[in-house]
């Protein structure tokens, strides 16, 4: 029995231990890096290499970069989610198709930045560009988009693609009139994770959008992202405050999103939790 | 129009063959230059001399994958089985989005907090230079943590409510029955999420490149820098050319070969044996 | 239309849902299809607008035909035979759209202008009777309306594609006297306009009704004719007790 008790209570202590890692975290990134956020910070460009003045142009450059891989992902990841949920079912195809999503999903980020400065950098010639780093997150985000898409499509009733067949409706009509708009607020979940996930990214975009701090006016500018420019400047050591400042915002990002991701799909839950009653 | 999900299908597995072509098409050619053993097995990384020998960072992914995994796991299996066996359902509220929000983190920031606060403190501590395996491994422990939680606590409550039930009629401990019923029960899945997470480790970039020390000497203890493979790209991509450019997309190719091995290894493991719940 | 089905088998992997099922309903004619749960019933009519087609593990022969057309001759397209044979399911729930969104639906499918829609709507919902009902909340989620009214909804969703012939699964389980007598008399009334065929468990509603049926029971045509004379005398009792006792008396 003491031992069980004594068990017991090293993983309640573990569960302490990470929330509290994980509060410690937080409060050092907030309490330091809030106050370094202002209207000037988020509104002016950064002067002297970033050590001083704000983050416009990087915030600028981190939504055009999130924004691209988005466009580019979120066609190719619902419609492979799509053909999987309700094409392929199962079979070779699809073994093929999860098996690629789950090895892209495990390709470390790093040599997604070496492939994109190799493939859309040099080779394309696109340069250090948002389309170069969009490009690369997009493939990065790939996984997570069909994931999310994937199950969310799972989780519509068969009973309503029947109906809908029944109606007369062709598959894709059912597709687009039923599963869709069913799967929608999984699928926006996912876009949020996906968004989150481009913007914390440092490694692959670094050397697919460059380090530019001038602020980009085309997609074919370089641009320096939030997550770059916060480790450019805690590489030097010098501007902590503005680092601490880049940091917070960065959190308070992530912690945006996840609150999106888990709101979405509640918001537009109402009437599918009507609709499942009935069945 | 119904073609379009099978192309958006195509497109996702081209990606794939996409990575894996220019990464390799790369590095083939300093790979060839050299020879595979002289990279893999080579003590000296010297680009200016134009020796590629990539054992010490192979050494230095081992040192911090292995590290991290000391602490990733334990903490990690014990917050999975709080969330599914101990915790009642408000606090298992709480915990799970901790948990969850922990591996949203960017980790740039985790690097960053790991540099002003474990390396001093380490440096205070134990002495040397402060960036270190130990440091790397504390860091990356606490990023790979969500995924073996997150799967663990997934594989947990595949578990049939009866298993627990036989157990403790039978009088068993609440810990008793975690170690003899519930984690053999849900070992698959479990192994699974562990090799994920040993992957995760092995690609993770950023936070190491800040806090490991990134010495192109091998480690002997703990206490010393190291390098890894991913943060020898990192560092090194700005500025490299030619045979030295080759021989960091070699370096990616091991990186690629690895994470495929990690996602083949995880399948395997993760089969749910017959009968068993998926 | 006339609705023939002949020698039709149909598989669910080993076991075998239906055996040999041929029968034909004429045009105008109302045939009731009477079997204890699990007879097949549903397998039949799904077989008929080709909704059994494609699952995977499943295997069909014979034929359904359409006006002597084989609807599985080589490139038909199953979704003109949906659009022409009607099916309306067994209990099942509304799509997540509004009133008029579920009835609108199947005419939207053909790229029906909007007019059409909703004379299209408003008939259909006249015909089942809801109209009187719901025409002062078109737009509400029809998830709202009661287990009878969405059942007579799901008549009405059917009607407004204007099929040939309709296909009633247990159009009235669950449902209490007052929608169970509505929904036959809707069937009845029919008749004279549509090819249908009303499936019920129901021995008490085969009487009500009093059109020709047919009795299946484990996937074969047991007994047919018309409604008075397979439920007078001894033959009765045996078909009531194959009905209520799901076949268990052969």
């Amino acid at each position: 029995m003491s031992v069980d008790r004594l068990a017991l209570a090293a993983l309640r202590a573990s569960g302490l231990l990470v929330a509290a890692g994980l509060l410690f975290l937080l409060g050092q990134v907030l309490i330091r890096g809030l106050p370094a956020i202002d209207r000037d910070f988020l509104l002016t460009g950064p002067r002297a290499m970033g050590r001083a003045g704000g983050v416009l142009p990087s915030l600028v450059g981190t939504a055009a970069v999130g924004g691209v891989a988005l466009v580019l992902a979120v066609p190719v990841g619902v419609g492979t989610a799509i053909y999987l949920a309700e094409y392929a079912r199962e079979g070779p195809a699809a073994a093929a198709i999860r098996l690629a999503a789950e090895a892209l999903a495990g390709v470390p980020s790093v040599v997604f930045g070496l492939f994109g400065f190799s493939l859309f950098v040099i080779r394309l010639g696109l340069g250090w560009s948002i389309l170069s780093g969009g490009l690369t997150l997009a493939l990065m985000i790939l996984p997570t988009i069909i994931r999310t898409a994937e199950e969310s499509i799972r989780a519509v009733p068969q009973i309503h693609r029947e109906l809908s067949s029944a109606l007369g409706a062709t598959g894709w009509q059912t597709v687009t009139r039923v599963v869709l708009p069913g799967a929608w607020p999984g699928i926006l979940s996912g876009m949020a994770l996906a968004l989150g996930r481009s913007a914390g990214e440092t490694a692959a975009v670094m050397f697919t959008a460059g380090t530019s701090l001038r602020p980009p006016r085309s997609l074919l500018d370089p641009a320096r992202t939030l997550s770059v420019h916060f480790y450019l400047l805690a590489r030097e050591g010098h501007a902590l405050d503005r680092a601490y400042g880049v940091a917070a915002l960065l959190v308070l990002s992530v912690l945006a999103v996840s609150g999106a991701a888990r709101l979405l799909p509640r918001l537009a839950a109402g009437h599918r939790a009507v609709a499942k009653r009935d069945q | 129009m119904a073609g379009l999900p099978r192309l958006a299908a195509l497109i996702t597995v081209l990606a794939l063959g996409l990575v894996a072509y220019f990464i390799l098409a790369e590095g083939a050619p300093a790979l060839l230059a050299q020879g595979p053993a002289h990279f893999l097995f080579g003590r000296r990384w010297d680009p200016r001399a134009g020796e590629f020998g990539m054992l010490s960072m192979l050494a230095g992914t081992l040192w911090v994958t292995a590290g991290a995994m000391l602490v990733g796991v334990p903490l990690g299996l014990a917050c999975a089985l709080l969330l599914s066996e101990v915790l009642t359902a408000p606090a298992a509220a709480v915990l799970k989005p901790a948990v969850e929000l922990l591996g949203a983190i960017p980790s740039v920031v985790f690097g960053f907090l790991g540099l002003l606060t474990l390396v001093p403190l380490i440096r205070v501590v134990f002495g040397g230079p402060g960036f270190s395996v130990l440091a790397a491994s504390l860091v990356v422990g606490v990023m790979i943590l969500p995924t073996v939680t997150l799967t663990a606590h997934a594989a947990l409550r595949g578990v049939p409510r009866s298993y627990r039930e036989a157990s403790r009629a039978l009088g068993a401990g609440q810990w008793q029955t975690m170690r003899m019923i519930l984690l053999p029960a849900a070992r698959p899945g479990i192994v699974a999420g562990l090799v994920l997470a040993a992957g995760r480790a092995v690609g993770e970039t950023m936070a190491v490149l800040m806090v490991a020390g990134n010495a192109l000497q091998p480690a002997n203890c703990p206490l010393d820098p190291v390098r890894t493979l991913t943060a020898t790209m990192a560092l090194e991509l700005g500025y490299a050319t030619g045979r030295h450019r080759g021989a960091l997309f070699t370096a990616g190719a091991v990186l690629l070969g690895l994470s495929l091995a990690v996602t083949g290894l995880a399948r395997l493991a993760g089969r749910p044996r017959a009968g068993e719940p998926d | 239309m006339t609705l023939a089905v002949c020698n039709l088998s149909f598989y669910y992997g080993r076991r075998r849902a239906l055996n040999r099922v041929s029968l034909v309903v004429g045009r105008g004619e109302l045939m009731v299809l009477a079997g204890p749960g699990g007879s097949g019933k549903s397998t039949l009519l799904r077989c008929i607008n080709r909704m059994a087609d494609g699952v995977p593990g499943t295997r069909l022969t014979g034929r359904v035909l359409l006006d002597g057309r084989d609807t599985r001759a080589r490139g038909a397209d199953p979704v003109p035979i949906r659009r022409r044979v009607g099916l309306v399911f067994a209990g099942a729930p509304p799509l997540p759209l509004s009133i008029y969104g579920n009835v609108a639906y199947g005419p939207q499918l053909q790229g029906t202008d909007r007019r059409e829609v909703e004379r299209r709507v408003r008939h259909a919902l006249e015909a089942a009777s809801l109209w009187d009902e719901v025409a002062g909340r078109l737009h509400d989620p029809a998830v709202e309306l009661s287990g009878g009214q969405q059942q007579r909804l799901a008549i009405a969703r059917a009607l407004a594609v204007e099929p040939e012939a309709l296909l009633l699964d247990e159009p009235t389980s669950g449902l209490d006297p007052l929608n169970v007598s509505r929904i036959e008399s809707l069937a009845v009334g029919m008749r004279r306009e549509k090819t249908l065929v009303f499936a019920t468990a129901d021995p008490e509603q085969v009487a009500r009704i009093g059109a020709a049926t047919a009795i299946l029971v484990r996937g074969e045509l047991v007994e047919r004719g018309d409604a008075a004379d397979i439920l007078a005398g001894p033959r009765g009792s045996r078909v009531r007790d194959l009905l209520i006792g799901g076949g268990d008396g052969r």
